[in-house]
């Protein structure tokens, strides 16, 4: 993975000491409100419901195991001994204290890591595949892509006081696992005919109040232009996106005002006439500099067949084993390995319900020594809340899976329906409407026989506290929205959404339904699915094919 | 108020706003009005609006011509809402020898406010295109932006000379590693 340099050092100590000294004066009244804000949120820094809130960056979801143990010591010192994994793969503290922040940046510098840009009104963590570089079927890996981009984006002179926020995501396939085209720019890494790499570039996508897909603007990027072309995209909306209307003020709304051809066309006359063939092109140099951060890891060379036959032999003898490989490893370019997915979504531990997305500092610590061990000292974070080993041995997987139970990290959910992406809801952000994790709790609660899970397949359910959409329900293919009735929440459901290649928006099941009828609520509409459904219909697909219609009829009925 | 250069300095500044119906209230360098303008007898910097400069024809534009004899020097001011259509037509302005611009030698940027970004673009498009002269910015910037702002191309700085106590000054030089937004070549990793 990439080495932060003597350069990235620099930078993040002096931020650390710039924060610390804004603090300092926001603390004695020096720095009014209005120019902290924006200030401590470009640290990563909320005030919360019940305490301030810190975002911690994870580049790309990229964690070294001496990053993890790090984030572990600092939960248990300065927080409450437990960190919560975000969609834009950084990871947030509940409970950190105000003052003692840059103590906090302090030691996050220590281990390369920071808080810069993870919230305010500039270009946000890039985010991408978290099987990047491991899959058979990539065109180029993402990531020394999303590397060029994070140097480029930190502390961009010019883009720290947009109309909007700004979150940007690469690919490298053709699926789509980051969620692209509902980002402000996705990028897909393509080929044209000459066999020369280059970007498809989609502007304008984004979920919260008013979700919109993103448009293709640009079929093929010349990599080299990487840079000039975004700085000329992030120029046209820094001047051109509204700032009138926190509401209206991303890009999505600037391009959907101008309309596709119209919003192209400013970027193209400010690429042309400015950046285009300047110092921002990239040369094959930095290229090849670039994925000199990411070279392959020193893969054994194993013997498939024997490997093949010694897993089956573990998997024919062990039923819970045989689950967690089907649900949650993926395949591997490289013959004997394969790719761990690690729940975050256990549900229930001893009747307690976890989070979805949290980890304890204990889980953490033991995290980094099992990455060490079968991972080659690296772990990443995905959009869906869950960690990835990217790289295990075929052969380790039965004692990664046992060392991995007794941490309560091996439910074998991934993809099901309780495989959940879920915001932090009413009980921590101050910007909620409703509640989730009790929502969650009675979803698990109800849907604890892991065999209908698995029968009902592959089932993205996200939910979301309030119209900002954090967690995304807009694309889950179950989406579920908290909303104020009266100081009493209440839950909308809507179906059908996606956010792959085949990004759409779910349709709105109808009125929203009370907290005690979620689960219930969830059953009927499950129940239809099982019922109508064709053979390998996937949940999305019978959707699609059926629409809401008989959903709505069997919720609903007459009412 | 003080201006304060990019390199920490407070500098000695003549220059003076010609009083015009749309000046921001809050604009803090001395104003003059048209008629004291044409009795003096020196002849002051002037800062005029960016619009009025850029007329062509009719009453303003023979206003402008008044005042460029009775000036040394022409600066403009605009609000950060201006577009880059507008700064390239005053750069042309500025290399052509009929008009008052020509040789342009301050652009002043007003901030309406601290989240207001736009400021930063429009001096890095300043640069781009090639404009050597002054930025100059007023209005409500922060300390915490002033080396975002240099970086962007700004120069000079109107600030209240009770913000200059204490260390106001050591925000120049904040996070100075960083990267300035323009060249591959200044990424960490391509240094």
């Amino acid at each position: 993975m990439y080495q932060y340099n003597h350069a990235d050092q620099a930078i993040v100590d002096e931020r650390v000491s710039q924060f610390r000294d804004q603090t300092r004066r926001y603390l004695t009244g020096e720095l009014p409100d209005e120019q902290f804000l924006p200030l401590r949120l470009q640290n990563g820094l909320y005030i919360q419901r019940h305490a301030p809130m810190l975002r911690i960056a994870i580049p790309y979801g990229l964690l070294a195991t001496y990053q993890l143990r790090k984030l572990a010591e600092i939960t248990r010192r300065y927080d409450r001994g437990y960190g919560h994994f975000t969609t834009r793969t950084n990871i947030q503290l509940n409970w950190p204290k105000l003052e003692e922040v840059p103590d906090i940046l302090a030691e996050l510098a220590s281990v390369q890591m920071h808080a810069i840009q993870t919230s305010g009104n500039c270009i946000r963590n890039t985010t991408t595949d978290p099987y990047a570089g491991i899959n058979k079927d990539e065109i180029e890996d993402p990531r020394p892509y999303c590397e060029i981009i994070r140097q480029w984006s930190t502390f961009h002179p010019e883009f720290a006081f947009l109309p909007r926020k700004f979150k940007i995501a690469v690919i490298g396939t053709e699926a789509d696992r980051a969620a692209t085209q509902v980002h402000d720019i996705g990028l897909h890494i393509v080929k044209n005919d000459e066999g020369e790499v280059g970007f498809e570039v989609l502007v304008g996508g984004g979920l919260g109040r008013t979700p919109v897909i993103g448009k293709v603007i640009r079929e093929f990027l010349p990599r080299e232009h990487l840079l000039s072309y975004l700085d000329a995209i992030l120029r046209v909306y820094n001047l051109h996106g509204r700032r009138d209307n926190k509401y209206k003020a991303r890009i999505k709304i600037l391009v959907e005002s101008l309309g596709v051809p119209a919003f192209t066309k400013l970027v193209e006359a400010e690429w042309n006439a400015h950046s285009k063939d300047g110092e921002l092109t990239l040369t094959e140099d930095n290229f090849v500099k670039a994925k000199s951060y990411f070279t392959e890891p020193d893969y054994e060379q194993i013997d498939e067949l024997a490997s093949q036959a010694e897993l089956k032999k573990q998997l024919d003898g062990n039923k819970d084993f045989a689950n967690w490989y089907q649900q949650n490893t993926v395949s591997h370019k490289v013959a004997g390995y394969r790719g761990v997915v690690i729940s975050l979504k256990a549900g229930l531990v001893d009747g307690k319900f976890v989070p979805p997305g949290d980890v304890t500092d204990a889980q953490m610590d033991t995290l980094a020594d099992l990455a060490d061990e079968y991972s080659f000292g690296e772990i990443r974070a995905t959009h869906q809340q869950n960690l990835v080993f990217a790289d295990v041995k075929q052969s380790d997987l039965y004692a990664l899976w046992e060392a991995l139970t007794a941490i309560n990290l091996a439910r074998a959910n991934i993809n099901t329906l309780t495989d959940m992406i879920v915001c932090p809801g009413f009980d921590y952000c101050s910007l909620a409407n409703a509640t989730t994790h009790n929502i969650a709790e009675q979803i698990n609660r109800k849907f604890d026989q892991v065999d209908y899970l698995y029968d009902l397949g592959k089932i993205q359910l996200n939910m979301s506290g309030c119209m900002n959409a954090c967690a995304h329900h807009h694309v889950g293919d179950i989406g579920i929205l908290g909303v104020d009735k009266k100081g009493e929440h209440w839950y909308q459901i809507s179906l059908g959404g996606s956010s792959g290649s085949d990004a759409k928006l779910g349709n709105i099941l109808g009125k929203a339904v009370a907290a005690e009828e979620v689960a219930d609520t969830l059953q009927t509409i499950l129940d239809v699915y099982v019922d109508q459904r064709e053979t390998e219909e996937t949940f999305n697909d019978a959707v699609n094919r059926l629409g809401i219609k008989p959903f709505k009829e069997a919720v609903y009925g007459g009412r | 108020m003080v201006v304060v250069n990019r390199h920490s300095q407070v500098t000695e500044d003549n220059w003076t706003f010609v009083e015009v119906n749309n000046l921001p209230t809050d604009v803090p360098l001395p104003q003059i009005c048209l008629s004291e303008l044409l009795h003096l007898n020196e002849r002051p910097d002037v800062l005029v609006p960016m619009t009025d400069a850029l007329s062509q024809s009719g009453l303003v534009a023979e206003t402008m011509s008044l005042i460029n004899n009775h000036s040394s020097r022409i600066g403009v001011w605009c609000a950060t809402d201006t577009s880059t259509e507008t700064l390239d037509e005053l750069l042309a302005a500025s290399k052509n020898a009929d008009s008052v611009l020509l040789g342009l030698d301050l652009v002043l940027i007003h901030v309406p406010a601290f989240a207001d970004g736009r400021g930063f673009s429009l001096a890095m498009h300043l640069r781009q295109q090639g404009y050597e002269g002054e930025i100059r910015m007023s209005g409500d910037f922060g300390r915490d932006q002033l080396a975002y702002l240099t970086r962007s191309g700004v120069d000079t700085f109107v600030v209240a000379e009770q913000e200059l106590k204490g260390d106001f000054m050591s925000s120049f030089d904040a996070l100075e590693s960083a990267q300035q937004g323009r060249a591959a070549s200044n990424l960490p990793m391509f240094r």
